[in-house]
């Protein structure tokens, strides 16, 4: 008899549900159960408290993982505070035990800004997490340019950006292999959807349109810490 | 002139106490007054990610805890220093709560920084910025990461200058003195 081989996501947005790391996650997620991996998400947000609560669900769905997968937004140039506390607490957990052979970590790391060595750092970070908690590092996929590139959107509608949808399946598939995430899938997230000036006029515009909206545009550049 | 100290390391860490210690001396002694925040002891809930200090009350981060207090006098400050281990090749989670919340202290508008997109400043501040890292014994690939970081924060917080420096917990107390004395001479206050 085959056992199946286990999977975790382990969501690192702060939003509850629908986020884009998570969405991600889950698409990688589902391409890994299409080649027969048992597959279990945890998000930090939602299913762990800053008191500890679940921690305990995290440290065993990852001591029978054979793949663990962290989907990440970039906060600040690298991991969000508490996706940092989560990978701090499983490197010390699995220094008080002898570790299975044979697990293995990706990453994937999303953020606003529209080039790509905004994500460089994150995923360094996943590397060395992996290299120092005795996983083998399979590689990481990043999505730059925000709301622009928001898979959600498309994931509503039924479609994910063609790009990405392929990138996710290409890694799902070598990973299964138990390879790496193949150069050819990383190019493929990270093709721009939109060159930075254009990006960076539009957002401009709808941060302003938002502002509008939320009756704050008057306030925007307001220094509530004048000194 | 003012100096803020976001100490992201915990207490019983001798090689941290010895840094920081040193810090203080050197910046007091050159006449800069240091604001520390022993991070582990302030609770800062993380942050939620939803843009009320861009959209809804600009400047000013929605949860309504010591990250505010954090946010207001760093931007006050004009030499930032970060203290932390090196943690994976960044911050600990300790300094990364208080960094992710100096977020309301930059415009969401996008400007271009060297061909790279960043957010326009909020203030009329550009601080020197200090990142001190400490790891167990000598890790280049970690020190790289982490030199990355630093650099990347510095253009991030609009910062005049950016400077790092790794120790390691097998430094006595002399070295460290005169190495935390090298790393702040390039700064006017206490060159």
């Amino acid at each position: 008899m085959t056992l199946s081989r286990r999977s975790l996501l382990v969501v690192g947005s702060p939003k509850v549900e629908g986020s884009t790391s998570e969405t991600l996650g889950a698409c990688l997620l589902e391409r890994l159960a299409e080649r027969g991996f048992d597959t279990e998400t945890i998000s930090i947000r939602r299913d762990l408290d800053s008191g500890g609560a679940g921690i305990d669900t995290l440290y065993s769905a990852s001591d029978r993982a054979d793949m663990v997968v962290i989907s990440t937004p970039v906060y600040v140039g690298c991991l969000p505070a508490p996706v940092i506390k989560v990978l701090e607490l499983l490197a010390e957990h699995r220094r008080g035990f002898t570790r299975r052979a044979g697990q293995a970590l990706a990453g994937i790391a999303n953020c606003g800004f529209p080039e790509m060595i905004h994500t460089e750092v994150a995923l360094a970070t996943c590397r060395l997490f992996a290299r120092d908690a005795g996983f083998t590092w399979m590689g990481g996929l990043a999505l730059a340019g925000g709301a622009a590139a928001d898979p959600r959107r498309a994931a509503d509608s039924g479609s994910m950006p063609r790009n990405v949808g392929r990138a996710l399946a290409m890694a799902g598939d070598a990973l299964a292999r138990n390879e790496p995430i193949p150069a050819e899938a990383c190019g493929l997230m990270a093709k721009p959807g939109l060159p930075s000036w254009l990006y960076r006029v539009i957002g401009n515009l709808s941060w302003r349109c938002r502002a509008h909206r939320e009756g704050t545009a008057a306030k925007l550049r307001d220094r509530p810490y004048r000194v | 002139m003012n100096a803020v100290l976001l100490d992201g390391t915990s207490r019983d860490d001798h090689t941290a106490a010895a840094i920081r210690r040193a810090v203080i001396e050197c910046l007091e002694t050159a006449g800069v007054p240091v604001l520390t925040f022993f991070l582990p002891d302030i609770e800062i809930a993380p942050c939620r990610g939803d843009l009320t200090c861009w959209m809804r009350s600009p400047g000013i981060c929605a949860i309504d805890d010591a990250n505010r207090e954090i946010s207001r006098v760093t931007v006050s400050s004009d030499i930032l220093v970060l203290l932390t281990p090196v943690t994976f090749g960044g911050y600990s989670s300790e300094l990364k709560k208080a960094l992710d919340h100096l977020i309301p202290n930059v415009s969401p508008f996008f400007r271009s920084v060297a061909g790279e997109t960043h957010h326009a400043p909020r203030y009329h501040w550009r601080p020197h910025v200090i990142a001190i890292g400490i790891l167990p014994a000598p890790d280049a690939d970690s020190e790289q990461v982490f030199q990355t970081l630093a650099q990347r924060n510095g253009t991030t917080l609009w910062a005049r200058e950016t400077t790092c420096g790794v120790f390691y917990v097998t430094e006595q107390a002399r070295a460290i003195e005169a190495r935390v004395r090298d790393l702040l001479a390039s700064l006017e206050a206490v060159a």
